[in-house]
């Protein structure tokens, strides 16, 4: 007999029996034959689940209290609704700038009429160069803003109202001088830093997964916390870490191992800053996740509740008293894996289907990924359709109105136990073998999460992993999908932007900033100082995005991880 | 049993010194500045997998990519483009070659590339351009047909 | 004028389009190359043949790169053969080590990198390397670095190449004493700890150290004792220590008669896998169609007649140092 005895013998046990034999006695024939499926973390699913499945649960939780698996908030979204905080950015700021006009006029809107600028940076920002270096050159403003000096970032802030506006910078590498920038912009508005809100992605940690060049681990941990602890000293509401697990899926994790590697990524950020001394009620409340989320509805529904759950405790582990610091605070991407090339009409579907799984899991914040994103930058119309689809989510189908829908589903409340428990058993793992950070330099983390994109593409190939449009539904039919393109003009722009920057600049101020973030940065790495201040101070005497890096790098390494 | 490469899995090749069949070598790297490296790493698996020989670099520039091609003597130069810049890559790569004296090659491109540059690329020289995501084998299979007649004009 | 002897004036005078066409030639096992060996033979000798191996995870191509980079600083041409495995299902393979050089040889001219698949021989170490090798030699590089994974034999058979082995480890691989009792440290002569900026850098150092490696060479000479460095290629710390120590080992074995020996024993086996191929090319086909079914029932006593049966017949013609005798005829 599997089933443990009820709490409170229901009256119609009898009848639950009697139904379940039944059940088994109308499937007896095919039962057999019937082909167990498994989610794409590989975890096996039944076809029926019942009360019998949820013996061993703990259902007695409630939204908006501790460990938070039904959600943050004792409400949902009926009191907070999610914020769609859409990616954009292209060009040189004046580009992005009419495109963030666009969006506000679209509808795009944060908590409470608030306005969320999800700006992405392009490559050669990310990597800290410059318009003039030679390495820019065809990478320049494509697939993100190419924002790196005072000016760029005066234009970035202007007329927006700071207290309501929320920036969020999706920088590479270049995460402590792209809020320096930023800091040093908002006083020359004569207004105070502490006023900011927004988000530093202040993700090293993704270069487990990332073949792209970044500091040496321990410089790249170092780094993090100075800026966590500045943002602390100066700018409460501030957010200046995300843990972007979003990386590891798309590298290939599943959404078991995208939970447990991403808990170890932040649980090694808590670690970094416990030791540097920070008491954890001060940092750990601040850090927020960059989740992906593909189309299997109910596994990411599930994942989602798991995750708060998991997280609430390793907070609470690790010292955090307030609950409000133990809450895991998440802004979903969808993953654009998933998405095909072929028949990219189909891509709305998925889209659709991403955006409810995590709606369905309670998520804060989502970004939806455009159909043509597998063709390139989005077109206004796809990344108009891909805002409508959240709002249409949000208005038309009543998913706002009742928090946590999927609570008390037998299904949903299995595979969220279920998920916890194969995500803790790689969790512990990597903490035995030193956590996060020792997965960096082993290239362990790497390596498995390798694996699981070869074998899921083994799946695809197989035809066991269902793509339609890819390996069913094939159409020999000809895209003739004319994707939005960047102005090559662009790279002219940029490069007359930065010249007429330091044209104007006083060169003579700039030099002796540098040399002091020289200095700074032999301070941190001796632990006798720490960086921002020296960064701000380089941005307030005019010092760009790329020459703040380049000093930077010469002091903390620029390699390619294992 | 994986069925990806269509092909059945070989004998393992001749131990000692007795010359073994001769493999075909290709040469994968992404463009130099990029980011995701994930479709990248698939196909280098999967042409493993159908026995070719495959050197792997991450990131590099037109010439870099060139020196390798011509240090490695390869049959194929795969490219691979996440964050647009295919023409000028393509522009700049074909030259690169010819400059160095390799013309008995098949160049691929393959990423978020969209289709109506296929002929634009093909013009510029790109053999063939493969959309992400393509069952396995695709490419292989590509390959293994082309490869003895490509040449660059 | 014959392709042959054009390719390896070409290859002599540094062309790098001929020299990677050989080397391809020389691994299918094309007539051609070996022609074009024959040639170029006598112009090798010149270059410091270093080979590096160790377990994989120990860094060892970032060391290369790094080890790149300082020969280059001191103007020495470079010249690097780079063998991973071969998949013994699918028969291809990953060659990656290339990719960590890349910013080290960088549009680099005197810079020459091949991957090579060891296509599953049985040392692990692909049969093409040593000619490999000798083609960079010819080509006037100063130093050729041979890399390969120290897994199954591919160590031993490095030693048998290269002057001077370099092993490299990383700190708390296993431990030190596994290794040693692996027998790998037999064949080193400079020992290598990586990635120094971690924490059990130390211990490992300390424990190799202390066991007082020590090689002998032919002969009563003076042992060579090893050295254990702490290194970091990520931080190019140590590199020149390393370098410094190869040089040192590299004129030890030429004074020491040691070199000679080295050499002597790579041109033996050279020698010996080159006739290996050949008589089994020549010979096998020949002997598998001479027999017949009957003989077939008891395949020994058919061998052992064959076999008699070519040397009775090398008997009649007695071979010369030079080979020459069997030319003109």
């Amino acid at each position: 007999m599997t089933a443990q005895e009820p709490m409170t013998a229901p009256p119609s046990s009898d009848k639950f029996e009697t139904a379940k034999m039944e059940w088994a006695q109308r499937r007896a024939r095919y039962a057999g034959r019937l082909r167990p499926a498994k989610i794409l973390s590989g975890l096996p699913v039944k076809t029926v689940y019942t009360q019998d499945d949820l013996a061993d649960s703990d259902l007695d939780e409630m939204p908006g209290v501790y460990p938070f698996t039904r959600g943050l908030y004792p409400d949902g979204y009926a009191l907070t609704p999610w914020m769609q905080q859409m990616v954009f950015g292209y060009g040189t700021i004046e580009e992005t700038r009419q495109k963030m006009e666009k969006m506000v006029a679209e509808g795009m809107e944060g908590y409470l009429g608030h306005k969320v600028f999800n700006t992405v940076y392009d490559i050669p920002c990310m990597y800290g160069i410059d318009a003039d270096h030679p390495e820019a050159a065809g990478n320049l403003g494509q697939c993100g803003v190419h924002m790196s000096t005072g000016d760029d970032y005066d234009e970035l802030i202007r007329g927006w109202d700071l207290s309501s506006t929320n920036f969020s910078m999706i920088t590479g590498e270049n995460c402590l001088p792209a809020l320096a920038l930023l800091a040093a912009a908002v006083e020359r508005r004569g207004e105070p830093v502490s006023s900011m809100h927004g988000n530093s992605m202040n993700w090293y940690p993704r270069i487990a997964v990332q073949d792209v060049p970044s500091w040496e681990p321990q410089w790249g941990y170092a780094l993090m916390i100075d800026l966590i602890r500045w943002a602390k000293d100066n700018a409460p509401d501030w957010n200046p870490a995300n843990i972007f697990m979003y990386g590891l899926s798309e590298a290939g994790a599943t959404p078991v191992q995208e939970l447990a590697y991403g808990l170890a990524w932040g649980k090694s950020i808590i670690d970094a800053g416990l030791a540097a001394g920070l008491a954890p009620d001060e940092f750990i409340g601040r850090l927020s996740f960059q989740i992906g989320c593909t189309v299997s509805v109910f596994e990411e529904a599930a994942k989602f509740r798991a995750h708060r759950r998991m997280w609430a405790k390793i907070c609470r582990d690790a010292g955090a008293t307030k609950p409000s610091n133990m809450h895991a605070r998440v802004h979903v991407h969808t993953s654009g894996y998933v998405l095909t090339q072929q028949q990219l009409m189909n891509n709305n579907a998925r889209i659709t289907l991403q955006a409810l799984a995590a709606v369905l899991g309670g998520v804060q914040s989502i970004h939806t990924c455009s159909y043509d994103e597998a063709v390139g930058v989005p077109t206004e119309e796809s990344h108009r359709t891909a805002l409508r689809t959240q709002q249409i989510l949000m208005w038309e189908s009543g998913l706002r109105d009742v928090a946590d829908p999927l609570g008390g589903s037998y299904y949903v409340e299995k595979l969220t136990d279920d998920m916890e428990a194969a995500a803790w058993e790689i969790y512990n793992e990597i903490e035995e073998a030193g956590g996060y950070l020792s997965g960096i330099e082993t290239g362990e983390i790497k390596r498995s999460i390798d694996n699981s994109s070869y074998e899921m593409k083994k799946l695809i190939n197989s035809g066991e992993l269902p793509v339609v449009g890819v390996n069913r539904y094939v159409s020999d039919q000809e895209e003739n999908y004319e994707p939005f393109r960047v102005d090559s003009s662009i790279e002219e722009k940029a490069k007359a932007r930065l010249a007429r920057y330091r044209a104007r600049r006083d060169a003579g101020a700039v030099r002796p900033a540098l040399d002091d973030v020289r200095a700074a940065c032999q301070a941190l790495k001796n632990g006798t100082g720490s960086l921002m201040p020296a960064l701000v101070d380089a941005a307030r005497n005019g010092a760009t995005n790329g020459e703040m890096m380049e000093a930077m790098r010469g002091a903390f390494g620029w390699y390619v991880s294992e | 049993m994986n069925e990806a490469a269509g092909t059945e899995p070989s004998r393992p090749a001749d131990s000692g010194l007795a010359p073994s069949r001769e493999h075909i070598k290709v040469l994968l790297a992404k463009k130099k500045i990029d980011v995701h490296g994930r479709g990248t790493k698939l196909i280098a698996r999967e042409l493993r997998d159908a026995g070719m020989e495959v050197v792997y670099f991450r990131f590099g520039v037109p010439g870099e990519i060139a020196d390798a091609a011509v240090q490695e003597d390869v049959d194929v130069v795969g490219v691979s483009v996440m964050t647009s810049g295919q023409i000028q890559i393509a522009s700049e790569l074909i030259p690169a070659l010819k400059e160095r004296g390799v013309t008995k090659v098949l160049v691929i491109m393959g990423g978020i590339i969209p289709e109506v540059d296929y002929e634009p690329l093909r013009l510029l020289g790109v053999h063939r351009c493969f959309p992400p995501g393509l069952p396995g084998g695709v490419v292989a299979d590509y390959i293994r047909e082309h490869v003895g007649t490509a040449a660059l004009d | 004028m014959e392709p042959t002897r054009s390719t390896a004036e070409l290859v002599m005078a540094g062309s790098v389009l001929h020299a990677g066409r050989l080397i391809t030639q020389i691994e299918n096992g094309h007539d051609g190359a070996r022609q074009t060996m024959r040639l170029l033979v006598r112009s090798c000798g010149r270059a410091q043949l270093v080979g590096v191996t160790g377990p994989p995870g120990a860094g060892k191509s970032t060391l290369v790169a790094a080890l790149i980079r300082q020969l280059r600083r001191a103007q020495r041409t470079v010249g690097v053969v780079a063998v991973d495995p071969s998949s013994p299902f699918s028969g291809g393979a990953l060659l990656g080590d290339r990719d960590r050089m890349l910013e080290a040889a960088s549009g680099d001219r005197d810079v020459f990198i091949r991957s090579l698949a060891s296509r599953g021989a049985a040392g692990g170490l692909a049969a093409a390397v040593n000619d490999a090798v000798d083609v960079m030699d010819a080509m006037g590089k100063d130093v050729v670095i041979i890399e390969t994974v120290g897994v199954g034999q591919g160590e031993f058979e490095i030693s048998r190449i290269a002057h001077t082995v370099v092993l490299v480890l990383v700190p708390g691989y296993g431990d030190a004493l596994q290794v040693m009792k692996a027998g790998i440290t037999e064949i080193a002569d400079v020992i290598v700890v990586n990635k120094g900026d971690l924490p059990e850098a130390r211990t490992t150092l300390k424990e190799l150290k202390g066991h007082g490696f020590a090689r002998r060479g032919p002969g009563a000479g003076e042992p060579w004792n090893v050295p254990v460095i702490q290194a970091s290629a990520l931080r190019q710390e140590g590199i020149a220590d390393i370098v410094a120590a190869v040089s040192e080992h590299y004129l030890f074995t030429g004074s020491s008669g040691w070199r000679q020996a080295i050499e002597r024993g790579r041109r033996r086996a050279q020698f010996a896998d080159v006739v290996s191929a050949r008589l089994r090319a020549e010979l096998l086909t020949a002997a598998e169609q001479a027999l017949d079914d009957r003989q077939l029932a008891d395949p020994w006593t058919a061998a052992e007649e064959f076999v008699r049966h070519v040397m009775a017949a090398t008997a009649r013609e007695p071979v010369s140092g030079s080979g020459r005798e069997m030319e003109s005829r």
